[in-house]
């Protein structure tokens, strides 16, 4: 049993972690990759080399992005080039249309409990809160547990379990869990993932790691039909919204499976699937295995064998009204991404994120974020953007 | 030479307008008359004080002369260290960014935003003041009545429920604050007397405040308060510091409005003032902001109560639902909490991340960073050195 160690537990900064980790960097074959490209585009090394030293130079991107996002393809041509936006140029698009002096509420969204009180009190469907732990933060209605001992008695309540735990800030599942079980005893705790952890031990470890402040929801499973064709650990569809002029709109939406065995769908390691959906129909359009190039599709989900393109998710137009809904609460906001759990319940939200990574996006779309099926409504929020910081007045702080 | 301290005269309001304040007023300050005055009061020559101003000025509390002058630090009795305790405002709010830094878990955004604030904190089962409609052509208001253009507002004023109390949903000190306490054929009745047509007040609101302008019931304060204060909501400042593992209460100051003001900030119109409560709630001394403290303020200038050994209604009470309220932030290091002493019991009013330390040193009459309260500021400033290199392993932000 990994990271049982000693009996209670004690010693939980020594022994391996129970909570979700960064994933390891993985390495990328760029040797592999360059002879691929030659033998598939005809590109030959030297000419790969100048443009990814270029893209890198000029752009920021870094040299896997490169060969992930398939800048390489011949079918790109320099406007499809240009369309992609690296990681450091993803971030600089965010903040121009999330710029602080024009999103104060920013901070409201990346607290995960405050941000689901608000979405909560304005009639938003979120996981329902069942526990907190923190050894500092409090909240009026919901009792915090501050000890390691008081978090196991809580676990050991009728109801409590399963539930899904995860750090009040934080993002990408770093942290997260899912608890299934307690024995009888208290000693053991069964994650979602199968394994057995020492009770004492996993508490400790979320007060050691994440003592200011440590959530527990309720487990929600996929939507029946889609858990048939995915598995049953719930996936994450990213929606993002922009504000324009006639209010928000939904952008481009993405659906991310979890690996088999995961505990939550972040990329923490695992082969994993992220597929583009439709917007207006919440059909999947294409889906991309994570560890491949984005040149090839994967037509079929690797565990369930059932077809991807095609797939209809359930709820959506409830989905994206609900995003739509949340957006009108930011209304600072030029962009948000908002992630969304579809549930046997419905569409529930599970978080928004100010600085959302459209890597998702360019993977799964095989195309560049500032395309031009997507460059009029890009233009709308930037207009809006730039009315909305001529109009705001002097903050008196 | 008068035989009277040089006065703290108001500046002038930054545009005029009928019925709201829209700009912060400082108050000005004679140097070379308080130079004299000192002179002749003290025995303190020009070079002297100029030697004692030059240190201060480039020392940590990075005091201006206005500053000394304001705060008396002339007065002999005053040692060096007591002198150097004192902090400037730039210098607090130094103080304060190295008690808050800007992390991912940092809530500065939210304490600007007061429609959101009240919203969380409502939400998070806080006692607050809740609201009653927002004028805006840009925020919108979770749950409440939106009224998007001057007919509206004109309108949705005119046949007010109750009085109210409306102000911008960004600002401070006062600026765009008005009571509105009822309804005549001429228009609205202010909390100062004054009448005015809905249609005047709303269009300066409109002008100065599209960003947005909330309008709140107006509070009822507790009798013991109202005492002090006539007309105007007197805030209890409350300031917490988060220290590892616990929230604790720094210093307490109750506002004191002018005499028939709507505000308990600086109106331009009279004097106002501050008093320091102690931990039992009761007020130890007070200060006439438009005087240098070289003599407290005996009476409420409001209402001419006499100030020492006041006690305070629902103290204790009040000082808990700050601690309580900044368990919800614990990347703040330091919080200012506005909360009014209702006759039900404490409100939260307001949050401010960057809260003013001139209200403590003046009522006070004592640095911040007097022996006391140096070791607990110290403290706090290291656990948000230690929160900010925490956990390594966090990405927030980026998802």
């Amino acid at each position: 049993m990994a990271g049982s160690s000693s009996s209670d537990g004690a010693g939980a900064g020594a022994a391996p972690p129970f909570l979700s980790t960064p994933a390891p960097v993985r390495g990328f074959a760029f040797g592999q990759a360059l002879h691929w490209v030659r033998q598939r585009e005809g590109k030959g090394a030297l000419r790969q080399t100048m443009e990814l030293l270029w893209l890198s130079a000029v752009r920021k991107f870094q040299p896997d992005e490169y060969y992930l996002l398939g800048l390489f393809r011949r079918d790109l041509g320099p406007g499809g080039r240009r369309a992609f936006l690296s990681q450091k140029e993803s971030t600089a698009f965010n903040r121009s249309l999330n710029a602080p002096e024009l999103f104060a509420r920013t901070s409201v969204v990346n607290d995960k409990i405050l941000s689901g009180l608000v979405f909560e009190g304005v009639g938003l469907p979120v996981p329902r809160l069942v526990g907190h732990a923190s050894t500092l933060c409090r909240f009026a209605g919901l009792g915090t547990l501050t000890t390691p001992e008081a978090l196991v008695e809580f676990w050991r309540r009728p109801g409590v379990l399963p539930c899904f735990g995860k750090p009040v800030h934080g993002s990408r599942a770093i942290g997260a869990a899912s608890l299934m079980a307690i024995s009888g005893d208290g000693g053991t705790v069964t994650l979602g993932n199968g394994r057995e952890v020492p009770a004492l031990a996993l508490a400790r470890e979320i007060f050691a790691r994440y003592g200011e402040g440590f959530m527990f929801q309720e487990l929600l499973t996929n939507e029946r039909r889609l858990a048939e064709a995915i598995g049953a650990t719930v996936a994450g569809v990213r929606i993002v919204t922009v504000r324009t002029a006639s209010g928000p709109k939904a952008l481009y939406a993405a659906i991310r499976m979890p690996a088999p065995g995961a505990m939550s769908d972040a990329t923490l390691g695992g082969r994993q699937v992220r597929a583009a959906i439709d917007v207006v129909t919440g059909r999947i359009l294409r889906a991309q295995d994570m560890f491949r190039m984005s040149v090839t599709d994967l037509p079929a989900h690797p565990q369930t064998g059932a077809a991807l393109p095609g797939l209809q998710l359930p709820h959506w137009s409830a989905a994206v009204e609900a995003v739509l809904a949340g957006h009108e609460v930011f209304a600072d906001a030029g962009l948000l991404g908002w992630d969304v759990l579809l549930t046997d319940r419905g569409p529930v939200i599970a978080e928004a994120n100010s600085n959302p990574l459209h890597e998702l996006y360019q993977r799964c779309f095989g195309m560049g974020l500032l395309n031009p099926d997507l460059r009029p409504l890009i233009d709308a929020a930037r207009d809006c953007a730039a009315t909305r910081r001529a109009h705001r007045g002097p903050v008196v702080v | 030479m008068s035989d009277r301290p040089v006065p703290i005269t108001p500046g002038t309001a930054e545009a005029p307008t009928v019925v709201l304040k829209t700009g912060s007023i400082s108050n000005r300050l004679d140097i070379p008359q308080a130079m004299a005055w000192v002179q002749a009061t003290y025995g303190k020559g020009r070079l002297r004080q100029l030697a004692e101003i030059a240190p201060l000025s480039f020392g940590p509390g990075r005091m201006t002369p206005r500053d000394y002058y304001a705060a008396a630090l002339f007065r002999p009795e005053l040692t060096p260290e007591d002198r150097r305790a004192y902090v400037s405002d730039l210098a607090g709010a130094r103080l304060n960014d190295r008690l808050s830094p800007n992390l991912p878990l940092s809530q500065h955004g939210l304490f600007r935003d007061k429609v959101m604030a009240t919203f969380v904190l409502t939400q998070a089962g806080f006692p607050t003041v809740p609201m009653l409609a927002l004028y805006s052509t840009v925020v919108e208001a979770p749950a409440t009545t939106m009224l998007r253009d001057v007919g509206a507002l004109a309108r949705w004023l005119q046949d007010l429920p109750a009085p109210v109390f409306g102000k911008p949903v960004d600002g401070s000190l006062g600026v765009g604050g008005v009571a509105i306490v009822g309804t005549a054929s001429e228009g609205l009745l202010l909390g100062d007397g004054r009448v005015v047509p809905a249609d005047v007040l709303a269009r300066e609101v409109a002008r100065h405040f599209a960003r947005g302008w909330m309008v709140q019931p107006l509070l009822r304060l507790h009798p013991d308060v109202a005492a002090l204060a006539g007309q105007a909501a007197a805030m209890l400042r409350v300031t917490t510091l988060r220290l590892p593992g616990r929230i604790e209460t720094l210093y307490t100051v109750l506002r004191l409005p002018a005499k028939g003001a709507m505000v308990d900030s600086n109106t331009g119109q009279s004097p106002n003032g501050v008093a320091f409560v102690d931990e039992s709630g009761t007020i130890l001394r007070a200060q006439d902001l438009w005087r240098m403290n070289t003599a407290p303020l005996p009476h409420a200038l409001a209402t001419g109560v006499p100030l020492a050994g006041y006690r305070l209604p629902f103290f204790t009470d009040a000082c808990r639902l700050a601690e309580s309220v900044h368990r919800l932030f614990p990347a703040h290091g330091i919080l200012g909490f506005d909360i009014a002493l209702a006759a039900e019991g404490p409100v939260v009013v307001e949050i401010n991340s960057n809260p003013h330390h001139q209200t403590f040193q003046r009522s006070a009459d004592r640095g911040l960073l007097n022996r006391d309260f140096l070791p607990r500021l110290n403290a706090a400033e290291a656990e948000s050195r230690r929160m900010a290199t925490a956990s390594p392993d966090r990405i927030a932000g980026l998802a």
